[in-house]
C-alpha cells in the first residue's frame, strides 16, 4: 500500500475548525490533538498545579468546540483565539479561586529553545523578534504587561498589588506594549 | 472625530494600551466603543496593540497534557454536543468588535472543507476522516452531517477507540462499515522514523496487515479501506519495521 499523506493534519486551522462547526467526523480528535499542548502548556503557565490547567485546558478546548462556528478568521488566528478563550477561563478560574498567579515573570522567560520547531515555522520571524522585545523590555514593565495580558489585571489591580502609584503602573504597562508593538512593526532589516 | 462619541481621539488613544488589552470598563468601555465605531484611526492604533497583546499569548510554552487528557475532552465533548448553544466564550476586544461583519468569508471556508472532501475521497480514495460518520455529537446516529459532497462518502461508524502504548493513549481509531469499510486513525508516533505497518486483528485470531504508512515526525493521520467485514476487527496495532508494537487499541463490543 502506497503512503499517503496525513490528510486531516493538513488541513489549515480554519478549515479544521470549520470542520468541527459542521460536525464533521474525526474533527474533534485532530482539533484537540492539534492545540492541546498549546492550550494545556499556557494553563498550566497561569495557574501552576497541573490538575487545575487540565480542568481550565478541557474547559477551554470545549468552548472553542462548541463555538466554532462564532470563529471569524479576521478576528485573529485560531491558536490565538483559542489562547485568548484559555486565558479567560483560567482568568475566572483564578478569581473564584482567588488564587494568586503564578510566579508572573516566569510567563514570559522564555527561552528560544522553548519554542519548538513548529512554532518556529508557523511564527517564524514574528515571534521570535517579539521574544527578542520582551526579553529587553525592564523587569517592571515585563512584569506589569504580564499581569494585564495573561492575567486581565487592569492599571488599578496592578497598582494594588505592586503597591505602585496608578500612573506608574498605566506607565508600565503602556510603555512595554508601545515597545513591542515598535519592535513588530519596524521594518526588514532594522533587526 | 468630534460628534463619534463622548471622547476625543486623543483620549482614546491615551487608552489605547488597556482597551487594546480589554481592561477597560463601563461608561468609559462604551464610549470609546462608540467613538471606534466612527473612527478608523484610532481603531487602528487599537488593533496594532491588541495584536502585540494576542501574540504574547502564542509565546506560552507548549506542555504535554496528562494521559488520557484527549480521551476526556472527546468524551465531554460528545455528551454535551456542539449544538447546545451557550453564550459566546470570548467578550470582543473593541476593536474587533467594530470590525465584525457577516459569516461571508466563513462560507468560503466551508466551501473549501467540501473541496477538500472530495479531492480527498477521489484522488486518494483513503486518509481523510470527513463524511464517513459522526464525529462530535456522539448522540448514537450515525448519519452523516453536511453537505452532499460529504454525504456521497457515506458510512457507519462501528467504532472509535484509543490506540494505547503502555496504557498511554497515543491516538484513536475509528472502524467504518460502508462500501467500501473504512479504518482511520490518528495517531503519535512519536520519534519513530520508519515506515508503520497497521495490522488488523480479526474473529478467531488471524492478523491481517492494513497497510503502512511513513511516520516522520510524531502526529499522523492515516486510513485504508477494508475489504475483510469491518464487524469482524478486534484489534489494531502499529508495528514498527524493526517488529516493535507502537500502538493498540482492542476493540470489544
Ligand atoms: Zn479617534
Amino acid at each position: 500500500m502506497a503512503h499517503h499523506r496525513p490528510a486531516v493534519e493538513a488541513l489549515a486551522d480554519e478549515v479544521l475548525l470549520s470542520g468541527l462547526a459542521l460536525d464533521e467526523p474525526g474533527m474533534d480528535l485532530a482539533f484537540v490533538q492539534r492545540f492541546q499542548r498549546r492550550v494545556f502548556g499556557l494553563a498550566v503557565s497561569l495557574v501552576g498545579d497541573a490538575a487545575a490547567a487540565e480542568d481550565i485546558a478541557q474547559e477551554a478546548l470545549l468552548r472553542a468546540w462548541r463555538h466554532a462556528s462564532t470563529y471569524d478568521p479576521r478576528r485573529g488566528s485560531v491558536p490565538t483565539w483559542l489562547l485568548t478563550i484559555t486565558r479567560n477561563v483560567a482568568i475566572d478560574f483564578l478569581r473564584l479561586r482567588r488564587a494568586l498567579p503564578t510566579d508572573p515573570e516566569a510567563l514570559l522567560d522564555i527561552s528560544d529553545q522553548a519554542m519548538g520547531p513548529d512554532d518556529a515555522a508557523v511564527a517564524g520571524d514574528m515571534a521570535h523578534r517579539l521574544r527578542l522585545a520582551v526579553a529587553g523590555l525592564p523587569f517592571d514593565q515585563r512584569r506589569a504587561l504580564v499581569l494585564a495580558t495573561f492575567y486581565g489585571q487592569t492599571a488599578e489591580a496592578i497598582s494594588a498589588s505592586e503597591q505602585i502609584p496608578l500612573g506608574t503602573a498605566k506607565t508600565r504597562i503602556r510603555a512595554g506594549i508601545q515597545k513591542l508593538r515598535a519592535a513588530m512593526t519596524e521594518p526588514e532589516g532594522a533587526r | 472625530m468630534s460628534g463619534t462619541g463622548a471622547l476625543s481621539c486623543a483620549a482614546v488613544q491615551d487608552l489605547a494600551p488597556e482597551l487594546a488589552l480589554n481592561l477597560v470598563t463601563g461608561t468609559q468601555r462604551s464610549q470609546a466603543l462608540a467613538h471606534l465605531d466612527g473612527c478608523p484611526t484610532c481603531r487602528g492604533v487599537i488593533d496594532e496593540l491588541a495584536d502585540v497583546a494576542d501574540s504574547l499569548l502564542l509565546l506560552a510554552e507548549e506542555a504535554e497534557p496528562p494521559a488520557g487528557f484527549t480521551g476526556r475532552v472527546l468524551a465531554r465533548g460528545s455528551s454535551q454536543g456542539p449544538s447546545a448553544y451557550q453564550a459566546p466564550p470570548v467578550l470582543p476586544s473593541p476593536r474587533r468588535r467594530a470590525r465584525l461583519k457577516p459569516d461571508r468569508r466563513r462560507r468560503l471556508v466551508l466551501t473549501s472543507v467540501a473541496a477538500a472532501v472530495v479531492v480527498a475521497g477521489t484522488g486518494l480514495g483513503v486518509g481523510l476522516d470527513l463524511g464517513l460518520g459522526t464525529g462530535g455529537n456522539g448522540g448514537g446516529g450515525f448519519q452523516v452531517a453536511g453537505s452532499d459532497a460529504l454525504g456521497a462518502l457515506g458510512g457507519r461508524r462501528l467504532a472509535a477507540t484509543a490506540l494505547r502504548l503502555h496504557g498511554r493513549e497515543v491516538g484513536q481509531v475509528f472502524v467504518y462499515a460502508g462500501r467500501p469499510s473504512w479504518v482511520f486513525m490518528t495517531v503519535d508516533t512519536g520519534d519513530v522514523h520508519e515506515p508503520v505497518t497497521c495490522e488488523l486483528q480479526v474473529d478467531g485470531g488471524a492478523t491481517v496487515v492494513l497497510g503502512s504508512f511513513s511516520s516522520s515526525n510524531g502526529y499522523q493521520s492515516w486510513g485504508s479501506t477494508v475489504a475483510i467485514e469491518p464487524s469482524s476487527i478486534r484489534g489494531v496495532r502499529l508495528v514498527s519495521a524493526a517488529g516493535a508494537v507502537l500502538a493498540s487499541a482492542s476493540l470489544t463490543r
